[in-house]
């Protein structure tokens, strides 16, 4: 039990990088329009994200330092910078996203609309920043969000023909009716999402916040390698879910209560009532993670004290930073914009900030001056190398394509 | 450059340095983070401090932190922001980078360690200003919640 519990950091990670708001709607909606040729495109995702998270983690772990320390010490105050307002945009834009999901989650069950839930719903997440230890909260958002599982069940229980499904993830199309930049616009998506920088900065400090030392390498390992294809298989079942279901349905999705609809077919009202809190937990998760995102990139740009291991009052800068997010989604939310295309616009900010995320990872993970003999082996430095250059590829590609698909319309 | 004993590396994390090799100022200094001896997060190491020798050779005289120090080096228009950000917050005259003489440096390895004397430990307005009117008057300000 102590075991599984020592991954929930991992897992709280993924869920905000696979399963946030954005996602379920997303994975869903390319479920639904692509079917199963995009599903390639995720496993290299959670393939790439491994990668990353594996060296940040043993950064961590060995040398002590967190992720945005390294990007200021490797690429200097001006790059830095550029890459802490780039991820600072894209990490508040999912914030406000998040804390309407949460909301939205919340209506499903109450059908009260969420922009009355969302007060609430911003002092429910301060409030746990504020007050609750970072292993509980890893715990019980982590441990919650495994209910969107009932996908997993969900598609076993539509007994599909698994042969079928193997076939096309593998000989992927575009299918009739949709654009090759459309196609492409949401492979980029989707594996920006995948990838997204915030996960590094929450899973790096996270580990910093459990006192991770060298000896807890295997820790840091089995999260990245529990957590993160965790993530993808929820998110893939949620893209199954849809293609089995929607796709031949021609149903277009646009939000959240379309999402759970391919649950009810085989699981009934049991199967909604874990879905929703799957998604209440996982949208909750996310918030937790972008929050304090925000906060851990800008202390550790600026070399300010952070984290909850210290009283508020001693790292004042930290919370006021995680508390302005905060505001600052929640009344971005109260405008009535759809918090699934805010997460969809964050994808201009994350192309500047991802290459400039993962290179001083990789450098920093080959020094022998922080590593010691912990420095990435030759597998780490070739799948490094070549993420990098598939990162350096789609963020290039990203806005151009996001222009000419008029975002994926 | 001045030579200094490396005993700031983290329990088995970097390897020593041989002693006599020479740290490099942009390399090993600049923008790394500064820790007390507890380790708990000082600031950056924002700007150097340089004097010269008696042979024209330069070398550190302290260790610079805060916006004040970082606007020059950021160049353009954050530049300016960040100067005119920090006039306007300095509290009292100066208003210069807050400056930690090289000697009490004492290693250099991922991280700086300074060994500050008690009471003094990151003290910056800004820091000070948001505790005491913002976060300290919220309840439960004064326990970690770990």
């Amino acid at each position: 039990m102590k075991r599984l519990l020592a991954v929930t950091l991992g897992v709280l990670t993924a869920i905000g990088g696979f399963v946030d708001i954005g996602d379920l709607v997303a994975s869903s909606l390319v479920g639904a329009r692509f079917g199963f040729s995009l599903v390639w495109v995720l496993l290299l995702g959670v393939v790439g994200i491994c990668v990353y998270a594996e060296m940040a983690g043993r950064v961590a772990a060995v040398a002590g330092r967190p992720t945005f320390d390294l990007v200021r010490e490797r690429l200097g105050p001006r790059a830095a910078l550029v890459n802490l307002i780039g991820s600072l945009l894209v990490t508040a834009l999912t914030l406000a996203a998040e804390l309407a999901g949460v909301a939205l989650a919340i209506e499903l069950i109450s059908s009260v609309t969420y922009l009355l839930w969302l007060p609430a719903v911003l002092l429910m997440v301060w409030l746990v920043i504020w007050r609750t230890r970072f292993e509980t909260m890893e715990r019980v958002f982590g441990l919650a969000g495994l209910a969107l599982v009932v996908f997993v069940v969900a598609v076993v229980g539509l007994d599909p023909s698994w042969s079928g499904m193997l076939d096309r993830a593998l000989h992927p199309e575009v299918p009739g009716g949709e654009g090759v930049p459309t196609y492409l616009y949401y492979g980029i998506a989707l594996f920006a999402s995948a990838m997204t920088p915030y996960e590094v900065f929450f899973f790096s400090s996270g580990g910093i916040e459990e006192r991770w030392g060298r000896k807890d390498l295997a820790v840091a390992r089995a999260n990245v390698f529990v957590g993160f294809p965790l993530g993808g298989l929820l998110s893939l079942a949620i893209m199954a879910a849809a293609a089995l279901l929607l796709h031949p349905a021609g149903v277009e999705v646009g939000n959240l209560s379309q999402v759970v609809l391919p649950v009810a077919v085989p699981l009934g009202k049991a199967g909604i009532a874990l879905a929703i809190l799957g998604m209440f937990a996982a949208t909750f998760g996310a918030a937790l993670e972008t929050a304090l995102s925000c906060g851990y990139t800008t202390a550790q740009y600026f070399g300010w004290r952070w984290g909850k291991a210290v009283a508020p009052r001693a790292a004042s800068r930290f919370h006021v930073v995680v508390a302005t997010a905060l505001v600052a989604g929640t009344m971005l939310v109260l405008t009535g914009i759809d918090p699934v295309k805010v997460t969809e616009y964050s994808l201009v900010f994350a192309a500047v900030a991802l290459p400039l995320t993962y290179l001083p990872i990789l450098v920093v993970a080959n020094d022998p001056e922080y590593m010691g003999r912990a420095v990435n082996g030759r597998l780490a430095n070739t799948m490094g190398v070549l993420y990098l250059a598939v990162v350096l590829v789609a963020a290039t590609a990203a806005v151009p394509l996001m222009i000419a698909t008029k975002a994926g319309q | 450059m001045n030579p200094q004993e490396d005993t700031g590396a983290r329990d088995g994390g970097a390897s020593n340095r041989r002693p006599g090799r020479a740290y490099s100022a942009h390399f090993h200094l600049l923008d790394r983070q500064v820790v007390d001896r507890e380790g708990r997060p000082v600031c950056k190491v924002d700007d150097l401090e340089l004097a010269h020798d008696e042979h024209g050779r330069p070398y550190v005289t302290a260790l610079l932190a805060g916006p004040a120090a970082l606007a020059p080096r950021l160049g353009g228009l954050s530049a300016r922001w960040l100067a005119a950000v920090q006039r306007r917050m300095s509290v009292g005259g100066g208003g210069g980078p807050a400056r930690i003489d090289f000697g009490r440096v004492t290693g250099i390895g991922p991280v700086l360690t300074v060994d500050l004397p008690e009471g003094a430990a990151g003290v910056h307005a800004l820091e000070d200003w948001m505790r005491d009117e913002i976060v300290a008057r919220l309840p439960g300000a004064g326990r970690a919640s770990g």
